[in-house]
């Protein structure tokens, strides 16, 4: 899971089948969409990326973006 | 004789007679005392003033000037000027190590960015991101824009013969590199164009007129 940020990115590497690495990954999923910022699950090679409402372990890579505004 | 008070503009002013006068005055006023041909005797002490005795023959005795304006500095001894400088080289050397520090971490940052950026996109969006540092993405309702790395202003809507007709400025709330604000675009407009309108601001782009035939 990818949270950009000003470092460019901050990972977080969890393994599905282990549940307090999922259920950590999940607390830190919900408290960022609920500060606003928006989750995509993307597939490999730039195939078109897809909203995430909720955490799915198996989405495979995650991407959290912060909320955007018109600049 | 006259006496002065506070705020006078000329104490004393005589011309052609004998007089002797005096004037002490402690406050801000313009002319002490102006004596033309006699013997004036002018002391004064006073804080702002302009002019404090004009006399033509007469023979000043005493004016003393007192200002309350900052006093004149204290030369520095070589010990100190020597202190100070060293003082100052060690600041300048402390923000050059700082510097270099931001910079590195922000390249760092940026190169991040940018492979996490490739990541998201095609063989044939790389191939135009890395040639023209812009690609092409096809938003959910088909339309076409083109992204170029940038932060503000850098997202093109393109019309059927991909001509730009909109240009529109959105970006994250927070500061993020470059390659992150395309990545945050790409993905929004692939998943949610009407969001993107909604969000951003838009600016049309001139069209050049066309010549009947």
């Amino acid at each position: 899971m990818c949270v950009l940020d000003q470092t460019g990115d901050t990972k977080t590497i969890f393994d599905p089948d282990n549940p307090d690495e999922v259920e950590a990954a999940r607390e830190t999923f919900k408290k960022l969409t609920k500060k606003g910022y928006l989750a995509y699950k993307v597939k490999k090679d730039g195939e078109k990326g897809e909203a995430l409402d909720e955490f799915d372990p198996k989405a495979g890579k995650i991407i959290l973006t912060p909320p955007l505004r018109g600049g | 004789m006259p006496t002065c008070s506070s705020e006078t503009t000329w104490c004393t002013w005589t011309a052609n007679c004998t007089t002797s006068s005096s004037c002490t005055s402690t406050a801000t006023i313009v002319w002490d005392q102006w004596c033309e041909t006699e013997t004036c005797t002018a002391t004064s002490t006073a804080t702002n003033t302009v002019w404090r005795t004009w006399s033509t023959t007469g023979t000043i005795a005493s004016t003393v000037y007192r200002s309350n304006r900052m006093p004149a500095p204290k030369p520095l001894t070589a010990e100190e000027q020597a202190t100070l400088e060293a003082e100052r080289l060690q600041r300048l050397e402390e923000y050059r190590v700082a510097q270099e520090k931001a910079d590195a971490e922000k390249k760092a940052a940026d190169d991040r960015a940018e492979r996490l950026l490739r990541s998201t996109l095609t063989l044939r969006q790389r191939l135009a991101y890395r040639r023209n540092r812009a690609f092409v993405v096809q938003a959910r309702d088909g339309t076409r824009f083109r992204l170029k790395k940038g932060w503000a202003g850098n997202v093109e809507e393109l019309d059927p013969r991909g001509r730009p007709v909109n240009r529109f400025c959105i970006h994250p709330r927070e500061l993020v590199p470059e390659a992150d604000n395309l990545v945050a675009q790409k993905l929004l407009l692939e998943t949610d164009p009407a969001a993107f309108r909604r969000i951003a601001n838009r600016t049309a782009i001139p069209q050049p007129a066309t010549v009947a035939a």
